[in-house]
């Protein structure tokens, strides 16, 4: 199980997945999390993100193996942005390669869930107006 | 072969810690880091009063992470070398 962290103040620039894989998996999970142009009924220019982030990488790495015990896959990337990031753009990215299909879907769902309940990350609105962060 | 002789292990005393604030806590507190001299035998919650006394009047739902790991807010630091202060958080 190969496990790959990244966090990153620069656009995501994610490389397409490279077809034919070796045959070793047959699904390939992707999600996105990209920025609203509304948070909280307010219209947004982007959302800045703030991260502990020493904590936040260590954390995500013991989240993916723990994860990874319950719905073994052969791979997971996961890359987050800090900073300034623009509406539309994303903030979140997550690759999983399994054998089949339904832990891979499992793994992304609870993935998710666990690093907007646990690492340590925040983000607050850059309205449109005055681009000031607003926690 | 003799055994060498024990050092007796310092008693836990008065050091410094690294504490870190992050989002609502910084606003809060005022600082993103700041080295502080603190007894051992304190716990994160009396620190973070002794800095703030409505602190958790003020943010609810904080966690305190010791060396990078979530923590006990009654715990005596002990050893620890950092304790970050954590609201609830909103990556994703």
């Amino acid at each position: 199980m190969k496990i790959e962290i990244e966090m990153t103040d620069k656009p995501l620039h994610i490389a397409p997945l490279r077809l034919p894989l070796s045959g070793e998996s047959g699904a390939v999970v992707e999600f996105w999390g990209l920025v609203r142009s509304s948070e909280g009924g307010q219209k947004i220019a982007a959302l800045h993100y703030e991260s502990y982030i020493s904590m936040a990488k260590g954390l995500l790495y013991e989240i993916a193996q723990e994860l990874l015990k319950k719905y073994p896959c052969q791979r997971l990337e996961v890359f987050h942005r800090i900073g300034p990031v623009a509406v539309g753009e994303p903030s979140v990215f997550l690759r999983i390669y399994s054998t089949h299909r339904s832990e891979a879907f499992q793994l992304a769902q609870e993935f998710i869930n666990r690093l907007k309940s646990d690492v340590p990350i925040w983000k607050y609105p850059l309205l449109a107006e005055k681009e000031e962060p607003s926690p | 072969m003799e055994k060498e002789p024990r050092v007796a292990k310092e008693p836990v005393g008065t050091e410094t810690i690294r504490i870190l604030a992050f989002a609502q806590a910084k606003e809060l507190l005022g600082f993103t880091e700041k080295m502080l001299v603190v007894d051992r035998s304190k716990t994160p919650r009396e620190i973070v009063l002794e800095i703030e006394p409505s602190f958790f009047e003020k943010i609810h739902g904080a966690r305190v992470a010791i060396d990078q790991r979530y923590a006990s807010w009654d715990q005596p630091i002990e050893e620890a070398e950092e304790m970050a202060i954590i609201p609830p958080v909103s990556g994703g």
